[in-house]
């Protein structure tokens, strides 16, 4: 009796892996093609703009997406995300590298199994990836810098708040000394403190940072999160207006830094445009995945996509610009 | 070793093997019933490059869960090994690539100096007599800015093939940190369940006094303990810098709470005195189910810290309640005795 019950609890679970493989193959016939996000700050607005052009751009073709990855910057997260997407069977991934070495066998491993995977926002070069779509983070640093160059001249003394080991946050700092360089010989970069990523951490250090270099005017925030840490930190040693007033410069599109660039709190932000590096992530990625009659030249088998990198560009959004009002409203996912 | 102890232990060990093996067959059901439903209504689950993802998924954390069991049974937590992990990456990163060493040496020292860590938590717990969260707290944040500090937060990669295996290799057919994670699971757990110097763990984690009365060296099993748990952190990261290529500071970020989370859906009781290996290594796969599923059903993956943090309330709680059933169970039983020995006793003198 007992030994029968135990056959029909096998024979049961069998019916039912049988049912669910039974569906897999039914549902891989129906199923639109599928393309995946993978971020290594999940969460952040910076990337639902991303996801949100990801998606729309995969609804004009009739495709589905879903967003992967780790809310902690942890990219050997996004690594095993890479890794689960290829073993689920999607069509395409765009991923944001959280440290460009981590990534670079998961990636590897997806391109060698025909899944086309292109980087946007932070680059993983060593790796196969297609291409990388994002801004030329090098370019908008430069940017950032020669407009407070302009501002300040030969007088500028920056303090940069940042966080250290992330490849596009590095050249984003290069450039901004070389923008700096290019139009204030004079001018210098005073300070450089880690703020972790984390909004209050940053207004500690940028609090430190100030009370011990006197002479900053200006703040440049090299990455999205530490502007309002570091805005609170020029109110900390009462040098938020005035004459004295230390210039912040953020790098974010997020709403409370726009209205903080409309009230003039913020002097400027470098505005990416992460909207369009996920609807060309997308476009990209389809292309990759409907090869034509030619094939792609750097990668044979797959479609044709740019064999250089694809820069979306930065704004450097002041007070009045019209630009401002228009990125008020985020994202609907 | 006195013969309290092993009449204690054995006690407490039979007590919490009925209310193990409920949660276990409770805890199982669950998960096979996640994996089933997740490949029927999904489909792409019970396939072989899936299952192996799957086991990948939470492997380092797993690892991390062993050592983390003995921790927790003793009454303890250690919150350092995420950091530990990251450490010992970077740590056999920097002896292969920049000091030249080769492979074996490297990996011994870094298990050493991992070793060493764990020696000084459980010396720094024993001999201020400072609550385990706060000691591995500071190390931590510690150790977390040392690897920040001695990598200029740049990652470290270059490693030889032969040093890749121990991430991407196979033994016959299986990865190799799942063939270490069975393998020291099978070891963990024979010894914890038979081993004497292992048993008293569940003395200790019962109450301190009691163990120190019955003869127990506590504060000598304490450290030992948080040098397994170092050990075995330190192991998981050379085994991570392998699989990824890379040693980078911000790897295994938050991988002690998971580490936490799958011993205590596992059965263990996190106050101390209860907890198997075979539970964790159940705790370790539901959440690696869990997480699986997520990615399976393209949910919102906003939600899943929300799910699995529901998840380990309602475990630990049906833990609870189980363990509280059961204990009243035992009182039950002892009372019955105890007026059994009594009513023969009134016989005897009458």
């Amino acid at each position: 009796m007992k030994s029968m019950k135990n056959l029909l609890g096998v024979a049961a679970v069998s019916a039912v892996i049988a049912a669910g493989f039974a569906s897999t193959s039914a549902r891989a016939q129906e199923a639109p093609e599928h393309y995946a996000m993978v971020v290594f700050l999940k969460g952040s607005e910076f990337f639902n703009w991303a996801y949100a052009g990801f998606q729309d751009a995969a609804k004009t073709v009739g495709a589905t997406t879903e967003l992967q990855g780790p809310a902690d910057w942890d990219a050997s997260a996004e690594a095993r995300a890479v890794d689960q997407l290829v073993a689920k069977g999607v069509k395409g991934i765009a991923v944001t590298a959280g440290d460009a070495d981590t990534l670079v066998a998961s990636i590897n491993a997806a391109m060698d199994k025909s899944v086309p995977v292109l980087t946007f926002d932070s680059d993983s070069p060593k790796s196969k990836r297609l291409l990388f779509v994002g801004t030329n983070n090098f370019n908008a640093g430069f940017a950032a810098g020669k407009a407070i160059g302009e501002k300040h001249g030969d007088n500028a003394r920056a303090g940069i708040s940042l966080f250290p080991g992330n490849d596009a946050v590095n050249q984003r700092i290069q450039g901004f000394k070389a923008g700096l360089a290019s139009v204030a010989p004079g001018a210098k970069v005073i300070a450089e403190v880690n703020d972790e990523g984390d909004l209050q951490k940053a207004e500690q250090v940028n609090t430190a940072m100030l009370q011990a270099n006197p002479e900053i005017n200006v703040i440049f925030c090299a990455h999205g999160n530490p502007a309002t840490g570091a805005l609170a930190a020029t109110r900390n040693v009462g040098r938020d207006q005035g004459d004295n007033k230390i210039d912040v410069v953020a790098w974010a599109i997020d709403v409370p830094i726009l209205l903080g660039v409309q009230e003039g709190e913020f002097t400027m932000t470098v505005a990416q445009n992460p909207y369009m590096m996920g609807v060309q992530s997308f476009l990209q990625l389809w292309s990759a995945a409907h090869p034509t009659q030619f094939d792609n030249m750097n990668h044979p088998g797959f479609g044709n996509v740019p064999t250089a990198d694809l820069d979306t560009g930065v704004k450097i959004l002041m007070q009045g610009d019209p630009a401002v009002e228009a990125l008020m409203t985020p994202p609907q996912l | 070793m006195p013969p309290i102890i092993d009449r204690q232990s054995r006690a407490q060990r039979s007590a919490g093997q009925k209310t193990a093996l409920v949660q276990y067959i409770g805890l199982f059901a669950i998960t096979l019933a996640i994996l089933l439903g997740t490949q029927l209504f999904f489909g792409n689950v019970l396939t072989a490059a899936n299952l192996e993802v799957l086991a990948m998924n939470l492997v380092f954390e797993g690892i991390m869960a062993l050592g983390m069991t003995f921790v927790v049974i003793s009454g303890g937590i250690d919150l350092s090994v995420a950091s530990v992990f990251a450490f010992a990456e970077i740590l056999v990163a920097k002896l292969m690539v920049e000091a030249g060493l080769p492979v074996p040496a490297a990996i011994v020292i870094t298990l050493v100096t991992c070793t060493g860590i764990g020696a000084l938590n459980g010396f720094m717990i024993v001999a201020f007599r400072v609550h385990p969260i706060i000691i591995t707290m500071g190390t931590l944040l510690t150790l977390r800015g040392v690897n920040l500090a001695i990598t200029d937060g740049r990652s470290i990669s270059g490693f030889s093939e032969g040093f890749v295996f121990l991430g991407s290799g196979k033994v016959l057919g299986i990865n190799f940190p799942i063939v270490f994670f069975i393998v020291t699971a099978l070891v963990l757990g024979v010894l914890l369940a038979n081993h004497r110097f292992f048993r008293q763990l569940y003395v200790i984690g019962g109450g301190e006094r009691p163990a120190r009365l019955s003869g127990i060296n506590v504060n000598r099993v304490k450290i030992i303990i948080y040098m397994l748990s170092a050990t075995l952190a330190g192991a998981a990261g050379i085994m991570a810098a392998a699989r990824y290529g890379a040693a980078h500071w911000g790897h295994g970020n938050l991988a002690e709470l998971k580490a936490i989370a799958a011993v205590a859906v596992g059965g263990a009781n996190i106050n101390g005195g209860s907890g198997t290996i075979g539970g964790t290594v159940l705790g370790v796969i539901f959440l690696a189910v869990v997480h699986n599923a997520f990615v399976t059903s393209a949910v919102n993956t906003f939600w899943y810290d929300v799910v699995s943090g529901v998840m380990l309330l309602v475990a630990v709680l049906l833990s609870r309640l189980t363990q509280r059933r059961n204990l009243f169970a035992q009182l039950r039983i002892r009372q019955a005795k105890m007026d059994q020995i009594a009513t023969s006793t009134k016989g005897e003198s009458l």
